[in-house]
């Protein structure tokens, strides 16, 4: 009797869990189906035949030939691309800090990355431009992008290692995380502030620029990096996603079933926090993808991370691509997609805030 | 099955237990009492391995699982905590993570097949798919005590398990807690702030003063002078049905609370240890 019922609730579960992989799929579909119509838009007219020709064969046909081919490859594929893998690897790297520090307000930006990037990437952009009115700096003239690129890049991992570093000192609690990343990003939003205080003119519409965050600006060279970056995360992630399905349970309960809490926290929150690090040094800050995806995922399929961090991961994608398609052609000037994900972003983050409030005064 | 030799433990120069032994036999419940304060979640917790001992020995079926490695310590030893957060996660998905300890990398029909017969065998097959977030408190702390059984050990450790229940819920879990852990031959520690209830659900009891063990036996060793030395007050113990009936007398204005240093867990809990000489 006990036998038969345990398959039937195994096979309830099962069929549960396939509900799960269908949704997964979905949005597989989804997001490719959003990536086709955006290789369309813009304003070269081009067919599908077309553009399979030319991706196929790297060549368009007719005497606009070469400048359909540099269109497709060049224009189009490469903000696609790098909207996918953006909006893939925030998605994962949000969902992977809000479970191990199981508070849904976690994103990779609570950690204080943001403002330690976007502080790296000013002090870039004022030494590479010549960018101080005055002083040694206003002469040398020396840096290039990548040295925006490399600053951004070795702040967030700066603030990450602070963070890391306090977490160690005082036990590692969740709560502790998040107070530490608001301290880290006040210091560093001070230090931005300064940058900008002491930057002529045009270092500081670059500055502000480069805060909003785009995604034209990404060569393919600069995607095969963040291709690679979250390709290694994404693998470590699912390694642990039964770990991370543990901790969710809290501290206790993970300790009792033999997690290493300190150690998986720690390196969960370095690995999320590396690869925030290379797609914002890249692209500049894009807010709230990685509060957003995971939020809709948890409530459509729930917290399990065997689903969680995929379904993130295309949810991302599938966001990041839409306001990319709306942050192109919605306005009739491009609007930087850092903007879109804030104005979608921040009332969503208003939302959470009063729901669990709700849900806590019940 | 379980045997624990000279445990002990303190927080940097504070000692919280002062070697503790004693042995405890499968298909038996031992319930640890005694004040707050006075050291019984530590107990657990070192004996579960989330806290590690200063010095002494613990053996599960005659093997030394002393500093045994996170999971395979695991495997041994079911620790449920006195609370533990509310995730958006599935009864079924929540009381599967017992058997995280046994899976490397994926888990196998058999692993599902254990989880759904502990939901079965403790009622909750209609709860399975349910997210924690829509069960009651009583239905959450029954999800957690079906994890530790997923986790299939040989000694089950519950951190007080009728903590903010109501008087139905208490027993009812307590019963649960009961059948379950008995059809199982599992040996069952858990602490209990509820003598009376330990007494009735319990093989054995144990009272823990100041670190130590001051008593360690069968519902026989409960008497007035053990109540007045372990918790400081003035009980009457009558016999009711059997066993013991621990009624407290009456607390005369101008007692005096006091709290224990070594609360460590619970530093802002009322660790209260009522002394007498007022009411004298």
């Amino acid at each position: 009797m006990e036998a038969d019922g345990g398959s039937d609730t195994t096979g309830r579960y099962l069929e549960y869990s396939r509900r799960k992989f269908l949704f997964l799929l979905g949005a597989a579909a989804a997001l490719a189906a959003l990536a086709v119509v955006s290789v369309r838009l813009g304003s070269t007219d081009l067919s599908y035949a077309e553009i399979i020709k030319i991706i196929f064969t790297g060549n368009g046909s007719g005497p606009d030939g070469w400048w359909n081919s540099y269109v497709v490859w060049n224009l189009r594929l490469p903000i696609i691309a790098a909207a996918i893998l953006t909006g893939a690897a925030l998605g994962v790297a949000g969902a992977v800090m809000q479970g191990i520090l199981r508070n849904p307000l976690a994103s990779p930006f609570t950690l204080g990355l943001s403002n330690a990037s976007a502080f790296g990437a000013s002090l870039g952009i004022l030494i590479g431009t010549g960018g101080l009115t005055t002083g040694w700096f206003a002469a040398s003239g020396i840096g290039s992008p990548a040295l925006t690129v490399m600053l951004a890049m070795a702040f967030a991992m700066i603030a990450t290692g602070v963070v890391i570093l306090l977490v160690k000192a005082t036990s590692s609690t969740p709560e502790t995380v998040v107070l530490a990343g608001l301290a880290i990003s006040a210091v560093f939003s001070s230090g931005l502030a300064f940058l900008q205080y002491i930057a002529n003119d045009v270092a500081l519409q670059s500055m502000v620029f480069w805060q909003f965050g785009s995604l034209d600006k990404l060569t393919w060279d600069n995607l095969l990096i963040i291709f690679a970056v979250t390709m290694g995360a994404a693998v470590y992630f699912l390694y642990k996603r039964l770990d991370y399905n543990v901790m969710e349970a809290g501290d206790e309960v993970a300790a009792g079933l033999g997690l290493n809490i300190s150690s998986t926290r720690i390196i969960g929150l370095a690995v999320s926090a590396l690869l925030t690090a290379v797609v914002v040094s890249f692209a500049g800050i894009i807010g709230f993808i990685g509060l957003l995806a995971p939020h809709v995922v948890r409530r459509l399929i729930g917290s399990d991370n065997r689903y969680l961090l995929a379904g993130s991961m295309i949810v991302g994608a599938v966001v990041m691509l839409a306001g990319n398609i709306i942050s192109q052609h919605a306005f009739g000037v491009v609007v930087p997609i850092g903007i879109i994900t804030s104005a979608i972003g921040g009332p969503l983050f208003l939302y959470i805030l009063i729901r669990g409030h709700r849900r806590a005064a019940c | 099955m379980l045997h624990v030799e000279n445990v002990s433990f303190s927080y940097g120069n504070r000692e919280i237990l002062g070697g503790i032994s004693f042995d405890a036999k499968e298909n038996e419940i031992v319930s640890i009492l005694g004040p707050n304060g006075v050291g019984k979640t530590t107990l657990l917790k070192c004996l579960c391995g989330i806290y590690r001992p200063g010095a002494g020995r613990v053996s599960v079926g005659g093997a030394d699982v002393t500093g045994l490695a996170g999971k395979e310590l695991a495997k041994k030893i079911g620790y449920v905590p006195q609370s533990a957060p509310v995730s958006r996660t599935t009864v079924y998905d929540s009381v599967l993570l017992g058997r995280r300890p046994h899976i490397d990398m994926m888990i196998t029909r058999k692993d599902l097949d254990i989880v759904s017969s502990v939901i079965d065998a403790l009622d909750m097959s209609d709860l399975a798919l349910r997210y924690l977030t829509e069960i009651s408190g009583g239905e959450f702390q029954k999800v957690q005590i079906a994890r530790a059984m997923a986790q299939e050990p040989s000694v089950l450790i519950l951190d007080e398990p009728t903590n903010n229940l109501d008087l139905s819920n208490q027993h009812m879990s307590m019963h649960m807690i009961s059948d379950a852990v008995r059809s199982r031959g599992m040996c069952t520690l858990m602490t209990m702030h509820d003598v009376n209830l330990a007494i009735h659900y319990s093989d054995r009891l144990m009272f823990i003063k100041d670190g130590t063990i001051y008593a360690y036996g069968g519902s026989d060793i409960v008497t007035e002078d053990l109540v007045r030395d372990v918790y400081g007050i003035e009980a009457d113990v009558i016999e009711h049905r059997g066993g013991p009936l621990v009624v407290p007398r009456r607390v005369q204005p101008g007692f005096t609370v006091c709290r224990h240093d070594h609360d460590h867990e619970h530093p802002h809990s009322v660790a209260d240890h009522i002394h007498g000489a007022a009411g004298k």
